[in-house]
């Protein structure tokens, strides 16, 4: 009798186990996909961009070990590279912040009670998004023509002289982050409305009660209460700006590659100019550039919210 | 009525997003069975009917895959790359072909299939480019040729008080420097630009020459070979005949439906260009000599890469589609133009006509620059250096470089990028 119970006693704590074995198994097979998928298209090209940033490489022929002097030009010596840092850096400025404050204004706006077809307006407000990039940017490239663009044609009414959007630093950095602008502005917009959506409306009702008017609302009760939402909008346009790439491809970066941007200059390090060591070696300084900026940003973002 | 409105934007919001979707969608993975060839190649060459053809007589069909210029090439490099997924035959354009070259144990060499046959067939400077230095490796078989002419305004030259008879043209405007000065007296007389931009006269020059960039030991040689040098020269001080607009973009086609632009230095395949962009403009113009002898401008070659199993069958197919006889079929069909002199004669080419130019000596022009065409050395750096010389005489037209600065600059820039 003893000896039977404590078989049992074995025999149940070994299919316990064994229970448990099998469910451990399928767990790991449910989430292998996502694993799987991203060894493939993430770890791997992440190792493997690394141990090619010490190489040259021309992808045809055989790699060579150059040390750190991919890394070492670019730094040093590569007056291109820090030429597509300052552009990009230009250019996520003139379009995320014009950007961010728009969408908060609009998504203010979207969520007054006054307002009629509402789902009509954030359905609209949000369309630019879905748009391809692509035509966005022959669109584009269309109105800020020199010679016969629309922008032009109504600078000239207004009495402005034309702008040589594709041919100056000016013309071009607006030109791209217009674009930036019009397809992302209602994206942005449409977080925002989520996160006014979860206010309080009674807050706003004291407000009211108190005299405060609408503007003083919006800065003293919305912008406060939404800080994790812009933190979050400002981290996700960062890293979108730092990465910019189809816009100025499309648009064209200019003579002096004024709309040469960081991920374009990899780009055309890799495919135009086959150096592949190289361009991977700008991969690795673009992560770190998006890392010290999105903490700075986080940092920066902070303070000025809190205070 | 508001329900309405939402299922309407989201009947548009989701062809968009499919629309999108589409544009993304990746090309068709090679498979090479028997009696099947797959065939990468851009849009342009004119194949599909010869194509056709070729499976009814001999059984094999020929899989041609198009996708974009710049995607061909950069596909067809990440598939030798990565050992898997080349087509028994890619178009390499000359721009890619040292690259190429240079990496020639990824191809079958074609004079092992038979390709010495093809030797006379061919322009010299087609088969100069399509082997290498020894003379002992046949990388691909020639397609097109680009002979580049000069195509102009019969009508702002006639009000600018030049002659418009192409001979008379060719003979007046007989070099560089009068195609300049006769730029300056349309610009005095008319008001309108003589070329869209000064790189593309600087191209142009550039071409007519052997010696360009690189000797063929890779050594740079830019900052002194005399033709790159005139060339910038005469590019670089032609900033006021010029409108400054980039070729085959939107605002380029307006300006010629605008007539506001009186030449266009161009390979025949671009006429095309033209007529897409400025088709009111037809029977104003007409076609001449470029000064100082033609240039080529484009033109491929059909390689099979070593991954192919079948390489005779690749070899025959593409000796076959690019023999004279079938280059001529396809230049009627209104493809590009051939690269084998001896159909220059027959009467499709020499009696040409085209509606668009004003000239029944079209095709003869065409042959006679074709025959004139010099191999200028590229050199696998070649494109990346000739980008930084026309967006160095560029950034001179939108004005804040002097020519002496943007020489400097780029051959500044030009070191480093070679030394790296």
């Amino acid at each position: 009798m003893e000896a039977v119970r404590k078989n049992n006693k074995l025999s149940k704590g070994n299919s316990r186990y064994s229970q448990k074995a099998s469910e451990l198994k399928s767990g790991y097979l449910f989430i292998s996909p996502f694993f799987l998928l991203f060894g493939v298209f993430g770890v791997f090209p992440l190792i493997f961009t690394f141990y090619l940033s010490f190489q040259r490489w021309d992808i045809l022929g055989e790699t060579e070990f150059v040390g750190w002097s991919n890394y070492a030009s670019i730094i040093l010596n590569d007056p291109l590279f820090w030429k597509s840092v300052g552009n990009t850096f230009s250019i996520w400025a003139l379009s995320t912040i014009p950007q961010l404050m728009a969408a908060l204004l609009i998504a203010f706006f979207l969520n007054q009670a006054f307002l009629k077809y509402k789902s009509f307006f954030r359905l609209a407000i949000f369309m630019p998004n879905v748009t391809s990039v692509v035509a966005v940017a022959l669109v584009f490239s269309a109105i800020f023509g020199t010679q016969y663009g629309l922008a032009n044609f109504v600078l000239s009414t207004l009495g402005i002289d034309p702008i040589s959007w594709s041919g100056s630093y000016f013309g071009t950095h607006v030109a791209i982050a217009v674009m930036v602008m019009w397809r992302w502005v209602g994206y942005n917009a449409i977080i925002y409305l989520a996160g006014l959506q979860s206010i309080p409306k009674d807050l706003y009702e004291a407000a009211r009660i108190d005299g405060a008017s609408k503007m003083q609302q919006l800065v003293y009760i919305t912008v406060p209460l939404l800080r994790p939402i812009i933190i979050f909008t400002v981290v996700q346009s960062t890293i979108g700006g730092m990465q910019l790439f189809a816009e100025p491809l499309l648009f064209g970066e200019g003579s002096r590659s004024q709309g040469l941007t960081m991920t374009l200059y990899l780009y055309q390090e890799a495919f135009n100019r086959f150096s592949f060591g190289y361009a991977s070696a700008i991969a690795w300084m673009l992560f770190l550039i998006i890392i010290v900026f999105s903490l700075f940003n986080l940092y920066l973002t902070r303070k000025i919210s809190s205070s | 009525m508001k329900k309405y409105l939402l299922l309407l934007f989201f009947g548009v919001v989701v062809s968009l997003f499919l629309a999108a979707c589409n544009e993304e969608s990746s090309s068709d993975r090679n498979e090479s069975g028997n009696n099947e060839l797959t065939l990468w190649a851009w849009p342009g060459f004119g194949l599909d009917e010869l194509a056709q053809e070729y499976e009814e007589d001999t059984g094999v069909k020929i899989n041609i895959q198009e996708a974009d210029y710049g995607d061909v090439h950069q596909n067809l490099i990440t598939a030798l790359a990565s050992g898997s997924g080349a087509p028994d035959i890619s178009a390499v354009d000359q721009g890619y072909l040292d690259r190429m070259k240079e990496n020639q144990n990824q191809f079958h060499n074609l004079l092992d299939l038979g390709g010495e046959e093809l030797e006379g067939v061919y322009l010299e400077s087609k088969w100069e480019q399509a082997t290498n230095a020894d003379q002992d490796f046949l990388i691909g078989v020639p397609t097109d040729v680009g002979p580049m002419v000069m195509a102009y305004r019969e009508d702002i030259f006639e009000e600018a008080g030049l002659p418009t008879d192409p001979e008379e043209v060719a003979e007046e405007i007989d070099d560089w420097e009068k195609y300049v000065e006769a730029g300056r007296q349309v610009k005095e007389e008319t008001g309108k630009f003589m070329i869209n931009r000064t790189s593309d006269l600087y191209l142009a020059i550039l071409e007519q020459s052997a010696e360009q960039y690189f000797t063929p030991d890779e050594e740079f040689i830019g900052d002194e070979s005399s033709q790159n040098l005139r060339a910038w020269e005469i590019a670089a001080n032609a900033g006021d005949i010029s409108m400054n607009l980039e070729r085959d973009s939107a605002e380029w086609g307006t300006a010629l439906a605008d007539d506001q632009i009186a030449t266009v230095l161009l390979p025949p395949w671009m006429l095309q260009n033209i007529k897409n962009a400025a088709p009111d403009t037809a029977g104003n113009w007409n076609i001449t000599f470029m000064p100082e002898g033609s240039g080529n401008f484009g033109g491929s070659f059909l390689t099979i890469p070593k991954q192919s199993d079948q390489p005779q069958a690749a070899y025959d197919f593409a000796s076959w589609v690019m023999a004279p006889e079938q280059q001529l079929r396809i230049f009627k069909n209104s493809g590009p133009f051939p690269s084998t002199p001896e159909v220059y004669d027959d009467p499709a080419i020499q009696e040409l006509e085209d509606d668009f130019v004003n000239n029944n000596n079209l095709g003869a022009i065409y042959a006679e620059a074709a025959e004139e065409i010099v191999a200028g050395y590229k050199g696998t750096m070649h494109d990346p250096v000739n980008e930084l010389f026309q967006d160095g005489l560029t950034s001179i037209e939108d004005g804040d470089t002097t020519p002496e600065q943007a020489w400097e600059s780029v051959i500044e820039e030009v070191n480093r990028q070679l030394d790296r």
